[in-house]
Formats: C-alpha cells, structure tokens, sequence
C-alpha cells in the first residue's frame, strides 16, 4: 500500500467510524500537522455526510435544552442573557420575540408528541418458548425484537431459535386491543432479519404480544396464523429491560 | 421546526456571538437529526442524553469556527454530533455485541426538510454502497450508522480483522470510485 493510499484508507475508515479508540486519537493528533490527512477526512466527511441526511430523526428528552443552557451559563462563558438581549435595537427585539415564539412553540409541539409517543422510542422484546412453565429469567431467549418507531423498523435478532425442516418462521403483532394478530413477516432462526413497522399508533406497541408460529413453507396464506406458536413475548421499553 | 440553509447560517452566527435566543433556534431545528445520530451510535439512552449535551456545548464554543463557504451547517453540526458519539463509544466497553443490530433498515426519505437536491445526493451515495457485495454493503452501514469497530464485525462474521480491514477499505475506495463517475 502507498503512503497515499494509506492516507486515503486511514481518513476514509475514520469517518466512516470503523477505527478504534487508540486509532481515532492517533488520526485526531495527526491531522494538526499532517495537511494531507486532514484535507482526506474533509473530503471524506464531504462525501459520506448524506447518509446522515437520510437518516430518521429521534425526538430528545425535552429538558435537555434547558439543561445545556444551565451548563453554558454554569462555566460562565459569553451567554448574553435573554433579558439583555431583549434590550436590544427595536427589530433585533422583534426578531428575538419572533425567534422565542417560534422556539415555544416547537417545544410545545415537542411536547405533544412526546407525549402522544410515550417515548422511549425504541421498545425490545425477548421471545421465549411459548407455554414454558420457568420464569422469563431462568428461560432461554430464541429471538429478541428491538422496534425502532422513529426508524420504522423492527430488527428481528435470532439468539436460540431452533432450525425447523420443511417449515417457516413467522412472526405476528397482537397490539392491545386488536381483535386479530397481524403478520410482520418471515424470520431466521439463524440470521438477523429487519422487516417493515406497519403503520399504526406507536401507543399501541407497547406491551403489544409478539408470536412467533411455525407455518409450512413459503408464508401462511389465508394472513392468519395456522400454526403453532412457538416463542412469544411483550414490548416493553428497553429502559425496564 | 423547519430551517433552511440561510436560517442555520444567520443561527450559527448568532451562536457565535453569544446569543442564546439564536442557539435555543438551533437546538430546535437540528436536535431531532442530531440526537438520531447519537442515539444510533450509543445505544444507551442515559448516554446519548449527555453526549448530545457536549455536542451543544461544543457548538456554542465552536460556532465562529463554521465556515459557510465551504459546507452545509448541518453537514457541520452532523459531523461534531458523529465524532462526539463515536469517541464516546469506542471508549466504552460496555457494549456488547447483543446490543449491535445484525442488519440495517435504510433511513426513509420523507423528512420534509430534505431538499430534493440532499435526497439525490443521498441517493447517489446509497447507490454506489448498493453496488457492493451483499456482506460488505451491510458492514459499510453498520460502521456509518451504528459505529461497531473492525473487531465487533469480524466476531459478527466470524471474520478476521484483517479480512474486515480490507473489505472495509476496498469497499471505501470503490465508493470514492463510484462516486467520481
């Protein structure tokens, strides 16, 4: 490998974010002096950056705001108090009250969703052998289910799901309330599986069931489950797991 | 909150000069994308609460050094929220492999405040990392999106690191190629 390439590899790795923590430090350091690795990471961070355009957004906890605005003012740095500002020239007043308004009215809409999503935004759920008499702790997982909401996505995780000849895996929604379950999709007893979060209230996810039944291969075709149910469990989110 | 260009740019200089009316603008344009990036990477609630508080202190520090000539500010933004969170999280030992994700759903485009011309940008790049090999497509999301290191895919692929090293690297370079056509 060339010292170019070297460089290009370097930079390109470490905005993609694959270094290690020793790594990372070593091409931070560098860069101060090394203008050619510098300037690689830029392009890098220029070529890379719109995949984190695309990337779904996750609402934070509202308190955090005021919570950096106490530690900005809490080490005493250049913060030009509100107040202050306020006694600024008559537009920049009408500027800031216009900013403030809008700013209030984000958090309140914040608020409402947050609300509304009773956040955490992520909910997992173990799957257990349906019917077992052991308690959940003492009882192996076969699946764990993690529903990213804001991601619309549900990352189906095999951990001790046995292989089935001749048959599938699939796995349902039962939310709370609904009077049938409704089918996710196929998934692996040896290989993660990512499938689509239908369209629905969020609120009703959690603690909705989740079943994983066994169906002849290819799909159950009538929508409804016509097997067993092999592993079952609850949303909940992650923070009570 | 919806923010073009210009009103991130005119928040920024605000910022830098100390306005809090204009950082509170800012938090609330950009704390939804930011904290998704950080929150992906960390993992950890708790964790991605005090991250995303660091990143914000760092840009009311730092918002002079933003140069609008020379990139989008939240391609800036962006890129302080991913070095904070990747530092944090190659640091910490905590997490384990369990907690990775095996496969990655591609982020939805309907996020009415991506331009068209993001969206084709972001497209594009999509494009060239879909003209990878199916497993070397998939560890080039999990690192950008999730940040695992060499070391988390090679156990995940049963893998040598060695190996990883140079399919990321390859991978990098036909991207780099890719998007140079």
């Amino acid at each position: 490998m060339t010292p170019d390439e070297d460089i290009e590899g370097l930079a390109a790795e470490y905005v993609l974010g694959s270094l290690d923590a020793s790594e990372r430090s070593e091409v931070d350091r560098r860069r101060r002096h090394d203008a050619d690795l510098d300037a690689a990471v830029l392009a890098w961070e220029k070529r890379l950056a719109p995949l984190a355009d695309r990337l779904p957004g996750i609402e934070p906890p509202p308190h955090l705001l005021q919570a950096t605005l106490d530690r900005i003012a809490s080490r005493g740095s250049n913060v030009v108090p509100l107040a202050d500002a306020q006694r600024a020239k008559p537009r920049a007043r009408l500027a800031i009250a216009i900013s403030a308004l809008a700013a209030c009215l984000v958090l309140f809409v914040s608020w409402l969703t947050y609300s509304y999503v009773a956040q955490p935004q992520v909910l997992v759920a173990n799957l257990y052998q349906h019917n077992a008499d052991a308690p959940d702790g003492q009882r192996t997982i076969a699946f764990v289910v993690t529903v990213d909401i804001p991601g619309r996505s549900i990352l189906v995780r095999p951990v001790s799901a046995r292989a089935r000849q001749g048959r599938t895996y699939q796995l349902w929604l039962q939310r709370v309330g609904a009077t049938a379950p409704m089918l996710l999709g196929a998934v692996s007893h040896s290989a993660p599986v990512v499938v689509p979060l239908p369209v629905g209230s969020p609120g009703d996810l959690l603690n909705a069931e989740l079943a994983v039944t066994l169906e002849q291969e290819g799909s159950s075709p009538s929508g409804r489950p016509t097997g067993p149910v092999i592993y079952a469990g609850r949303l909940a989110p992650t923070a009570n797991r | 909150m919806s923010a073009d260009r210009d009103e991130l740019v005119r928040a920024l200089k605000g910022v830098a000069s100390g306005d809090t009316a204009a950082f509170e603008l800012l938090y609330s344009a950009t704390s939804l994308k930011l904290y998704g990036i950080v929150a992906r990477i960390l993992r950890q609630r708790e964790l991605a609460d005090e991250i995303l508080q660091e990143v914000y202190l760092k840009v009311w520090q730092r918002a002079g050094d933003f140069d609008a000539e020379a990139g989008s500010p939240m391609t800036w933004l962006a890129t302080i929220a991913r070095n904070r969170a990747l530092d944090e999280a190659k640091r910490k030992t905590m997490r384990s492999l369990d907690d990775s994700p095996g496969v990655l759903q591609i982020p939805g485009d309907d996020d009415p405040r991506t331009t068209l011309e993001k969206k084709e940008t972001a497209l594009r790049v999509e494009a060239c990392i879909d003209r990878l090999e199916p497993e070397r497509r998939e560890i080039v999301r999990l690192v950008y999106y999730y940040g695992m290191t060499r070391e988390e895919i090679s156990q995940r692929l049963g893998r040598p690191v060695s190996t990883v090293k140079t399919w990321l690297r390859r991978s990098l370079f036909l991207i780099k190629d890719c998007l140079n056509q």
